[in-house]
């Protein structure tokens, strides 16, 4: 049916290549001896996200729709595509001593890594509401696993096994939302569906509403907003943390990406219908997360809630329906990861022990500074940033997103971001105080700190970041401003 | 309208003219890279420098940038005194979506007098530390936080426009609160450090919409650019709700830094912190921020005369409150708290009524008196720790001037420059705080007779808490220093006057409480005798002349009458004190004696319980809610003993399924997806 040439297959490129390296991964990991297998298998991912990147730099000029208009290659996907690849390129670099200290040291966790990168890769780039399916499938049926990855922890099998219920559960409504829009207008091409709405602008259907809102579930439920929230902290408890770092940047991002494109540019025209129920779960998506985040007594239960909360940010700048909120969108995820990834990594290194129910405690932070002064400034960094405190990136974050809420005439949902903001700060700021209380016995007390040797250049990396772009922040602004030009 | 548009192409002439006179003033950023290279040296390199080296190093740090402020105010004296505004910009910081900032100063007559005051503060109160803090095992990290206060400080008052200002802001916040929590050793003292940070975020909430407003409806957010783009809109609309809701905004923001009613709580409690820490930021500059700053939007106040109304009520308000609290405190440095409050509420009080240039220059004599003070204190708990020390007593509290008494012979020096600061507090002709207070009352008062009616508030809330403070500074002056000596037995001997690195800056600082007020005579005395006025009114006269506002003149014979009123009262109150604390000899009431409206105050009106039992009790409690009754009642509450994680693996799986957990967590869900159903449907 479709000759080569149309299918435009070179504009996939970095997905293939994606694809050629998790096939690398599995060869290597059945050549090397069983100890160090995986080690290799890391160098492999490694390398061949690196050269994903390259690839996607290399091809960027190369746009357009691909395989008949199912997926388009544009500015917009190749933002994404390099914040994802980025992201799980620093999740692999950290893992393999991690996941050592936790005896699970097992090259799936890479292969499940890439495929889930694959996924989320399908959900910024599709143009069909089948392509989007897709890809959150394939992404969620990595993560089910990977969050079940500590196999002799019930806490992990228990988050799995709730993440996967509840999942395949919304899968169900999504699926019926996309029969119900293929019902109405004959096609799930997302931009068939937007020119079917324009041209009946005024006198949608029924169906047309129901099918959106059923997406919207969906979309709410990936990126984890309340009410659609609920397997979230369970599933980010019980997961390895490093999965848990994952989770809570990459599948998010990848999901707002499609959820962008799908309601910016589909549904675009039925906008004022979604500020109603966006500005509801926007607004009790950030108190809810940041009133239970108040309460934890666990550094990696507090990361947890709180980035309920940072959904609950992002969902304010994304019913502006502008150019300033999306790009405020993309801008708030890329430093988030930055800064949420580099406030895991430093909690694995404190953490005491890992197979501990109290593993994770505030009080492992007492004194860190003293004793650890490198790992308690970038920890401050971290916090200051989540918190949203000048010079750091996370300020600009929350400046762009409020301000474009502000700018499109939602003062109030502003000052309710601006006031949760304001109380999130008591939570990071604890973690701030033990950092800086008087050890209560400083000789005796020296737990092993695993900050392993390829953790620190990554800290070290997003420390660097995360202050650079809050002392510049417009660089990447302005990417992100120009990548959102295709969806307005 | 074209007036406004003409007066903007005025200000903008103005500003190019400056520009094209303006002298080199890029060096400004050594103002900067002083306080920073102290940082980083004493933060990083400097690992085992005698104490010394460290101390000094970290205060020449801070010296060079003072000279290089009296420098920049030697270049602004030289230039005509309308294009003293000069926008130094290192390099474009900004480009986004119509929004143009560029890291800039502006170096103008406002942010020098901040600068001259936050630096030559702080090079005394450095030095002051190299004695204070002497022994203290972390004498470097203290040197490192006071550098890195004073670097965000200046950030503050140099920034050309809100962001760069706002991040000087949440820097002196956050060095503020490293500083309060100096000393902490466990969470009850760390309270006192989060407090100051989270009260403090509710008021950068307010600066932050006001920014979020201001660029929407102004389209800039640099000072030379927003405040005509402001007149040219809104000066034949005043009391637009944008320019009222961004002048409220920015008083949430003031009132958080500036400890003004009803957040005014979490200063008194910093004074957990070192006292020279009390006396540089939560007494002469960091506090003093809220104010520079709506001194610094006068434009908008100008414009929304019902903003400034609030203003000048809180400012009056907090000025009384805060001064009736600081009648019946017991320890030293909250009576010193409160009566910072309470100036604080002076000044803002004095932008309230318009009178910008007056309230900057009480933030200038009150830096000076208020540093003294605060020092002085500290000198005298230095001298009480040592007799207390001496007779190896720990429980006593060495700051609680009901164990003090008569130490104006053993500590002379800490005495007569305690007494000049008090003196210029009370306001007592000649000192430096009669003139600034003076002008802020006639200010006040002019006011009242523009406008009429209520409007008298402000000038009589002023006037009352100038008696309550003179009688209030007296009683802590004779309950300290006169009458005799309460503390324990044999502790006597132990008193010693303080080394000279702490009572030089003591001295140097009395003079500055005595003369500093000279640059600000009143016309009474002649005219063109106000330096400060004049100095000043470049900056505020393009907002006055936006909305043609001429404040009513006062005769010779009203001035003097306000002058003999105010004097007056300050004598009162200075009586009352002598007639109760040294005529009759009353000696101040143990806590448990403390009865009836006494005991309300001593309780500071008991708003800290208030606070606690409606604000912080219910917010916890709601926490609590959300905690054990949505998350683990409803959520869990199918599992065995209402906690998933009890349950071991073994039949857990199963069991998660069959006992509804899960279940729950869906109908949950589904509730979710029919509610936004419904939502769409009845749209």
């Amino acid at each position: 049916m479709f000759d080569v040439a149309t299918m435009q297959i070179s504009r996939l490129l970095p997905e293939m290549i994606l694809i050629g390296v998790a096939l690398a991964a599995i060869l290597v990991d059945v050549m090397l001896p069983k100890g160090k297998s995986t080690r290799g298998v890391q160098w492999t991912v490694i390398i061949g996200l690196i050269v994903v990147l390259a690839s996607t730099f290399f091809n960027r000029e190369n746009t357009g729709p691909a395989f008949g208009g199912m997926v388009v290659i544009d500015g917009f996907t190749m933002f994404f595509r390099l914040v994802l690849t980025f992201i799980t390129l620093l999740i692999v670099t950290v893992s393999e001593t991690y996941l050592g200290s936790l005896n699970i040291r097992i090259a799936e966790y890479y292969l499940l890594l890439v495929f889930s990168l694959f996924g989320m890769l399908l959900m910024a780039m599709a143009q069909d509401l089948l392509i989007v399916f897709l890809g959150i499938e394939t992404m969620s049926v990595c993560l089910y696993a990977l969050v079940g990855m500590s196999r002799h922890k019930h806490a992990s099998n228990e988050g799995a096994i709730k993440y996967f219920l509840l999942g395949s559960f919304t899968t169900a409504f999504f699926v019926y939302g996309i029969a119900l829009m293929f019902g109405v207008v004959g096609s799930t091409n997302i931009v068939d569906i937007m020119v079917y709405l324009s041209g009946v602008s005024g006198n949608v259907p029924m169906l047309a509403w129901a099918s959106a809102g059923l997406i919207l579930v969906a979309f709410a439920f990936k990126a984890a907003l309340v009410p659609f929230h609920w397997w979230s902290p369970d599933a980010y408890e019980g997961a390895p943390t490093t999965v848990t770092a994952f989770m809570s940047t990459a599948p998010k991002a990848a999901a707002f990406a499609a959820f962008l494109r799908v309601f910016y540019v589909a549904f675009g025209d039925m906008s004022e219908t979604w500020t109603t129920v966006l500005w509801v779960i926007a607004a009790i998506t950030m108190t809810f997360g940041n009133l239970l985040a108040l309460r934890q007594d666990s550094v990696k239960r507090m990361l947890a809630f709180s980035s309920i909360t940072h959904a609950g940010y992002l969902a304010v700048a994304l019913l502006t329906f502008d150019q300033m909120g999306a790009a405020a969108i993309l801008f708030y995820l890329m430093i988030y990861a930055l800064m949420n990834i580099g406030a895991f990594l430093v909690a694995i290194a404190v953490n005491r022990n890992e197979n501990d129910e109290k593993g994770y405690a505030f009080e492992d932070y007492r004194g860190l500074v003293f004793r650890k002064p490198a790992m308690a400034l970038a920890m401050l960094v971290f916090m200051l940033a989540l918190a949203g405190i000048p010079p750091t990136a996370g300020f600009f974050g929350k400046y762009y997103i409020f301000s474009a809420a502000v700018k499109s005439g939602f003062v109030g949902l502003a000052v309710i971001g601006v006031l949760n903001s304001a109380v999130s700060v008591y939570y990071y700021l604890r973690l701030i105080v033990f950092m800086f209380l008087k050890d209560r016995d400083e000789a005796s007390e020296t737990p092993g700190f695993n900050l392993s040797g390829e953790m620190v250049p990554i800290v070290i990396f997003c420390v660097i970041l995360v202050l650079l772009i809050g002392f510049f922040p417009d660089a990447l602004l302005a990417v992100a401003t120009r990548s959102v030009t295709v969806l307005l | 309208m074209e007036h406004a548009a003409e007066q903007v192409h005025h200000a903008a002439d103005t500003v190019a003219a400056a520009a094209a006179h303006a002298p080199d003033l890029h060096y400004a950023i050594w103002l900067l890279l002083f306080p920073l290279i102290g940082l980083v040296v004493n933060g990083l390199i400097n690992r085992n420098w005698p104490e010394k080296l460290t101390g000094w190093f970290g205060s020449l740090m801070i010296i060079g940038s003072f000279s290089v402020a009296v420098s920049l105010f030697m270049q602004l004296l030289k230039l005509d005194p309308h294009h003293r505004a000069v926008n130094v910009t290192f390099f474009n910081w900004l480009n986004i979506g119509g929004l143009h900032l560029d890291f800039a100063f502006l170096i103008d007559p406002l942010s020098v007098v901040m600068i001259l005051v936050v630096t030559g503060i702080s090079s005394l109160i450095h030095i002051y530390s190299i004695g204070y803090m002497h022994g203290d095992a972390r004498f470097r990290v203290f040197f490192t936080y006071l550098n890195l206060f004073v670097f965000f400080m200046l950030i503050l008052v140099l920034g050309n426009n809100y962001p760069i200002m706002f991040i000087g802001w949440e820097g002196v916040g956050l060095a503020s609160y490293l500083l309060i929590g100096f000393w902490w050793e466990d969470m009850s003292k760390a309270e006192a450090g989060m407090k100051a940070f989270v009260v403090n975020r509710i008021g950068d909430f307010g600066v932050l919409i006001a920014m979020f407003l201001m660029f929407s409806h102004l389209g800039t957010l640099t000072f030379s650019e927003v405040f005509p783009a402001a007149a040219q809109h809104y000066a034949h609309d005043l009391n637009n709700a944008v320019i009222v809701g961004i002048g409220l905004m920015l008083l949430l923001g003031a009132a958080g830094k500036s400890a003004q009613f009803p957040l005014y709580v979490w200063l008194p409690d910093a004074m957990a912190g070192p006292t020279p820490v009390s006396a540089l930021i939560h007494a002469a500059t960091m506090v003093t921020a809220g104010v520079y700053m709506i001194a610094r939007s006068s434009m908008f106040y100008v414009l929304a005369p019902n903003a400034a109304w609030v203003v000048a009520l809180i400012g009056g308000f907090t000025a009384l409150f805060a001064a009736t609290i600081g009648l019946r405190q017991f320890d030293i440095k909250k009576v010193l708290a409160y009566s910072t409050v309470s100036q604080l509420g002076y000044m803002v009080m004095a932008c309230g009524v318009f009178a910008f240039g007056a309230g900057v220059f009480h933030l200038m004599t009150h830096a000076f008196f208020k540093a003294l003070l605060f020092l002085g204190s500290g000198a005298v708990i230095h001298t009480m720790h040592g007799g207390l020390h001496h007779v190896n007593d720990h429980h006593t509290d060495p700051q609680d001037i009901r164990n003090m008494g008569g130490l104006r012979k053993k500590i002379p020096v800490t005495f007569w420059t305690f007494l000049l600061a008090t003196l210029a507090i009370a306001g007592i002709p000649g000192f430096s705080g009669f003139f600034s207070k003076d002008e802020i009352l006639a200010y006040a008062f002019m006011f009242f007779k523009g406008e009429g009616g209520l409007t008298i508030l402000p000038y009589v809330l002023g006037l009352v808490a100038a008696g309550l403070t003179a009688f209030y500074m007296f009683r802590l002056v004779y309950l300290t220093f006169y009458g005799k000596y309460k503390g324990p037995e044999g502790s006597e001997e132990g008193l010693h006057e303080s080394p000279a690195v702490m009572t030089v800056p003591l001295m140097i600082l009395a003079i500055l409480a005595v003369i500093g007020g000279w640059v600000g005579l009143p016309p009474v005395l002649g005219e063109n005798l106000n330096k400060m006025h004049h100095w000043l009114e470049p900056v505020f006269a393009p907002s006055f002349e936006a909305v043609h506002y001429h404040p009513e003149h006062l005769s010779m014979g009203t001035e003097w009458v306000l002058i003999t009123i105010a004097v007056l009262t300050a004598l009162f109150g200075i009586g009352l004190a002598w007639m109760f604390y040294i005529k009759q000899g009353r000696e101040a009431k143990p806590d448990s004696e403390q009865t009836g409206f006494a005991k309300v105050l001593w309780k500071k009106y008991y708003l800290d319980e208030i606070y606690n039992a409606g604000v912080i009790q219910p917010l916890i409690k709601t926490c609590k809610f959300f905690w054990h009754g949505v998350d683990e009642k409803v959520v869990d509450g199918g599992m065995v003993h209402g906690s998933a994680r009890t349950v071991r693996w073994g039949g857990s799986v199963l069991r998660t399924l069959q006992t509804g957990v899960v279940g729950n967590y869906a109908v949950l869900l589904v509730i979710g997806v029919v509610a936004i159903l419904l939502a769409v449907y009845v749209r």
